[in-house]
């Protein structure tokens, strides 16, 4: 008799699984797996692999989808595509009505003036110093003289906590506590984008100290990898030239793995340039998942970000 | 061919051909191009291309041999594009339970849910792999021909698929 190795007992599980296999094969698989614990774990029985099967055809089976395809059925758009078109013929337009050279109209003339930047060095500029230094609590991104944007990271809880998490917490509640932790004061710009927002700001470092202090082993919050400082958004030029400032709240859906499967914008700025930012470096970022009794399961990340236009006043 | 809504307006040879394949695998096509993409409006026009590529080519060569499997090959082809293409443009993953809320009855069933759920964990090769062969009815060699692999590969692509749809039957059953 043939003896299989993993990789052969992969084809041969893939030939019962489509009822290709031979007497031989399937006496081959069932010997390979009487050997390699691995391939019963990961591979399975025959029985188990042809249960599978069947709940693929079960959903075969079910369907009743009677779709009519006519060389006159409209074609359908993803629900965001018109936004999309727009969003992008925005900014191409921007980017080439500014990229076009001085002498237009008087009113294009006085915003080019008024930015007083030549497109590609500022870019570079912008680039190197993005790359030259770590990005802070406290971020100002000067993309020109005189035009600066400064970004706010601020955590945001956006709702009360799930009902199981509530319940969690208020059992533990009845655990002594040696030295419950000081809530640290929040800072003005904390307490306007809180205003901004209308949702209630949890310092992180207290809320990080409860949880470490209420729930030792328990229950782990989504954090992304490298801390808070880990998403850095870096919004399109356009954003400083239009002088964009706003707060933007987002929720990300973070699996077991750590991976961001959804970012929600929970509370628009008002630029789409400065909300797609966001999301988009928060999307980037790899998380530690949520854990309960150290099983990590899925969980959500909030997170908000404040934008100014000019100076920054703690530089 | 009439852009006025017809198949059967021209009269001729590609279209009567055309028309004949797309009475026969108007559903099954456009059934399968939804569980690649998980998108029935994609599917839609999906299959409307390829049953529209057909047709040009039909009109090109009128001798031309076009079989069924040409057609899976061509949606597949479509669907794997479509799912490369949404990977770059859209960076937000759809909204699952949006998505889940919109869909019909025979599509709410937990065998069905399983196998979406499945399929959008796999790679698509992996998916047109196990789809083609399981959900379609071709043998490993036909699939292969199709995918442009090997019989043993298509095996093996069935094999992992496979795991991955007890692994989220077993996530389901617990939950």
């Amino acid at each position: 008799m043939t003896v299989l190795n993993c990789r052969d007992a992969e084809t041969a599980a893939g030939a019962i699984a489509l009822g290709e296999a031979t007497e031989f094969d399937r006496d081959a698989y069932r010997l390979h797996l009487s050997r390699c614990a691995h391939c019963v774990h990961t591979l399975g029985g025959e029985r188990e692999i042809e249960r599978t099967m069947q709940r693929l055809v079960d959903a075969r089976d079910a369907e009743t989808w009677q779709p009519s395809v006519s060389p006159a059925r409209r074609r359908a758009r993803p629900a965001g595509f018109a936004w999309g078109i727009a969003a992008t013929a925005v900014v191409v337009a921007g980017a080439s009505w500014l990229a076009i050279p001085h002498g237009g109209s008087s009113s294009h003339a006085a915003i080019v003036a008024s930015a007083s930047v030549r497109p590609v060095r500022t870019v570079q500029r912008h680039a190197s110093a993005v790359a030259a230094a770590p990005v802070p609590r406290r971020v100002t991104v000067a993309v020109a003289p005189g035009h600066k944007l400064i970004v706010v990271h601020n955590v945001v809880q956006l709702s009360a906590p799930p009902a199981a998490t509530r319940r969690t917490v208020a059992h533990l509640a009845a655990v002594p506590r040696p030295n419950p932790p000081r809530a640290q004061a929040p800072t003005s710009s904390d307490e306007r984008t809180v205003a901004d927002t209308g949702t209630t700001n949890v310092p992180q470092l207290a809320q990080h100290a409860e949880s470490l202090a209420l729930l030792p082993a328990v229950v782990r919050d989504v954090a992304p990898v490298g801390g808070e400082n880990a998403i850095a958004p870096h919004p399109s030029r356009i954003a400083y030239y239009e002088n964009a400032e706003g707060t933007t709240a987002i929720d990300v859906s973070v699996d077991e793995r750590g991976t961001a499967v959804r970012c929600t914008v929970t509370k628009p700025s008002g630029y789409l340039v400065l909300d797609e930012s966001v999301c988009s470096a928060a999307m980037r970022v790899r998380y530690l998942p949520r854990t309960v009794n150290g099983h990590a399961v899925s969980g959500l990340y909030h997170d908000a970000f404040t934008f100014h236009a000019g100076d920054d006043p703690q530089p | 061919m009439d852009e006025a809504g017809s198949w059967t307006g021209a009269g001729d040879a590609a279209t009567v051909r055309v028309e004949a394949m797309v009475r026969d695998y108007q559903v099954k096509l456009a059934r399968y191009v939804r569980r690649m993409t998980g998108d029935a409006e994609a599917a839609l026009d999906l299959t409307q291309d390829v049953f529209l590529s057909a047709y040009r080519m039909l009109k090109a060569d009128p001798e031309r041999e076009l079989t069924g499997g040409w057609l899976y090959r061509a949606a597949t082809n479509g669907a794997i594009s479509f799912l490369r293409r949404r990977k770059i443009v859209r960076m937000l993953p759809l909204d699952r339970e949006v998505e889940r809320a919109a869909w019909r009855i025979d599509e709410s069933g937990p065998a069905s849910i399983d196998l979406q759920s499945a399929l959008r964990r796999l790679p698509p090769e992996q998916a047109a792999a196990v789809m083609l062969t399981s959900y379609a009815g071709y043998s490993s060699q036909e699939a292969a021909a199709m995918l442009h692999s090997t019989p043993e590969a298509v095996r093996q692509r069935v094999c992992r698929a496979m795991r991955v749809l007890r692994s989220v039957m077993s996530e389901n059953e617990s939950s």
